[in-house]
């Protein structure tokens, strides 16, 4: 299959994919046990405004029309409704925060690579040596530490006691540069868990590669050390790194909705969290939505970008 | 299954035996929680945010709770939800891996589909979804937690009898007549065990990940039930006046975390031999 051809079918079945996820968001509204309406404003609303969001949200009609009307509503005009908070359109309020989010998950993701692969490198260099000992303490560390903890361990240590910091993330209210130094601590924070996965994945393939015919080539052909390790050995042990980063995405995501409410950021996470505080069910249904959008974007990318760095499996 | 080799093997995984036990003294320490706690986890007894002395081990909270005792209490929160929800988990997802691997054809297209799409959301974005919509309590966070992991648990699953399936004693069985449950639970099933094991072990420490960071955000069990995700939660709104609070928590949950993690990579290295470290 070509390049092409599996850049296409791969977009086809994320279109699928997210009309599985639409469909379960329709019903994830209809699971609630009650009147939504009634739960959403309170015991005390006025019949009124319950009558108005039963109409809006089409709670009357038969559930096939509310269906209809839901999915049509969302893949033509992208409009999952109204926040009840503050009347906004659900995906403007989301617009506003994605900015945040995605900058967390871009630097979040770039610290992990350079963290996991760096470290990975390092421990499959000097194999069984102390350092090696220190970075597979760190790996193990990594991936038990929940996100939200680690994130409120770095306030603790790097922004109230060594005064490095600011408590507070990044916000609407600085300039460019105070915000990139707010973003410091919540990237590194998102980042560690997906890095010691990365890292643990780059030292058991570096070491596999090491082992392998062309290296060993290279090798006696008299190849530098570091030549060996950073042209032959690399290039090929980032193949399942590829991969790992990308398994591990939607992890990510979901340590930036932790984190973005650990430092203040007013991100998706944050939208999210407080959409949930408040009951506000179109902006969880939307901002779950953009989540998922998002998961599914990037598996798509991974998978494209892993056919394009491993020709082997093109040929199947 | 377990040989004499393997129990040798067993012994010498360092990270097994450290993993188990970790375990087993979190499960000891639940179970007689009422002994080992000094005072009642929910009585508002003391003078609030104490600093940690010989009376109080971790201090008190802000309602003059004794730290200490909620801490060894939250225990029975962790171990409950994670073996709870990943046990419905493992019973859901089990046969939903087996059948779509097993007969394959449409079964397993449409089994696969919904595998995709529950898999399409962050697991934690996926159980806030639901405990928000069922309304935030602990048997939600549990129920949405399984729910999270039935999709992954089947997907394993169905990997696993994928490549079990062509050998040939199930081909033999197959040609012998042999019913489809009857090839599936007694060949199928029994290789492909041995990698469900050390996923389940791993999911177990991702369910007490993801139950404590729904706790954390107030979707998990409620006030007063001592859980440590909504002790860290409590704990950090007075971070400069009382940072006891949260501390022994975090690293309650990142230890049980950790034992999980260090029992599946154990298993994977005793049941796995082509992973074996030398």
């Amino acid at each position: 299959m070509g390049l092409s051809t599996y850049v296409v079918k791969r977009i086809l079945l994320g279109a699928i994919t997210v009309f599985g996820v639409l469909t379960i968001l329709f019903f994830s509204i209809r699971m609630i046990p009650g009147d939504p309406a009634v739960i959403a404003l309170g015991d005390m609303a006025n019949p009124e405004d319950i009558a108005r969001l039963h109409k809006e949200w089409g709670l009357d009609l038969p559930l096939h029309e509310q269906y209809i009307r839901f999915m049509s509503n969302v893949l033509l005009h992208g409009d999952f409704g109204r926040s009840i908070t503050n009347d906004q359109p659900t995906m403007l309020r989301i617009m506003s925060r994605l900015p945040y989010t995605l900058t967390l998950a871009v630097l979040g993701t770039g610290l992990a690579i350079l963290i996991g692969v760096v470290s990975g490198t390092v421990a499959a260099i000097k194999r069984n040596s102390i350092i090696d000992y220190l970075i597979m303490v760190f790996i193990i560390l990594g991936f038990s530490v929940p996100v939200f903890y680690l994130g409120i361990l770095f306030i603790q240590f790097f922004s109230i006691y060594l005064k490095w910091f600011p408590v507070l993330g990044p916000g609407p209210n600085y300039p460019f540069w105070e915000n990139m130094r707010r973003f410091i601590l919540p990237s590194l924070a998102v980042a560690i868990g997906i890095g010691a996965v990365t890292a643990r994945m780059t030292r058991a393939s570096i070491l596999e590669v090491l082992h392998q015919d062309y290296v060993m080539v290279a090798r006696a052909k008299g190849a530098p050390g570091s030549r060996v390790i950073f042209y032959h050995a690399l290039k090929n042990a980032l193949i399942p790194v590829v991969t790992i980063v990308g398994l591990n995405f939607g992890a990510l995501l979901g340590g930036t909705v932790l984190i973005e409410y650990v430092f203040g950021i007013p991100g998706l996470g944050t939208l999210l969290v407080e959409a949930v505080f408040q009951r506000d069910y179109p902006q969880i249904q939307a901002s779950v939505f953009v989540f998922s959008i998002l998961f599914i974007s990037v598996n798509i990318l991974v998978d494209v970008l892993y056919h394009y760095l491993d020709p082997r499996i093109r040929l199947e | 299954m377990l040989k004499k080799e393997h129990l040798e093997i067993l012994m010498e995984s360092k990270l097994l035996i450290t993993g188990l036990a970790i375990l087993i003294s979190l499960i000891l320490i639940a179970i007689f929680a009422g002994y080992i706690a000094p005072y009642d986890p929910i009585a508002q007894d003391f003078r609030p945010k104490q600093p940690p002395s010989s009376e109080h081990l971790l201090g008190t909270d802000e309602l003059g709770r004794d730290v200490f005792s909620r801490l060894i209490y939250g225990s029975r929160i962790t171990l409950y939800v994670s073996f709870l929800s990943i046990g419905v988990a493992t019973l859901l997802g089990l046969p939903m891996g087996l059948i779509a691997g097993y007969y394959g054809g449409a079964v397993d297209k449409a089994i696969s589909f919904i595998i995709d799409i529950l898999l399409s959301f962050p697991a934690i974005i996926l159980t806030i979804l639901i405990t928000a919509m069922l309304g935030p309590n602990l048997t939600n966070a549990m129920l949405s937690i399984s729910v999270a992991f039935t999709p992954r648990i089947a997907r394993i699953v169905r990997g696993q009898v994928l490549s079990v399936k062509e050998e040939d004693y199930v081909v033999v069985s197959k040609a012998m007549g042999g019913k489809g449950w009857y090839i599936m639970l007694r060949h199928i099933l029994p290789n492909s065990i041995a990698p469900l094991l050390v996923q389940v072990t791993l999911a177990l420490g991702s369910a007490v990940i993801i139950e404590s960071s729904l706790a954390f955000l107030g979707l998990s069990a409620q006030p007063p039930t001592p859980s440590w995700g909504d002790m860290i939660n409590r704990g950090r709104r007075y971070i400069y006046t009382a940072p006891w609070m949260l501390t022994a928590p975090g690293i309650m949950i990142t230890i049980a975390v950790l034992g999980f993690n260090l029992l599946g990579d154990g298993l994977r290295d005793v049941l796995d031999p082509r992973l074996r470290r030398v």
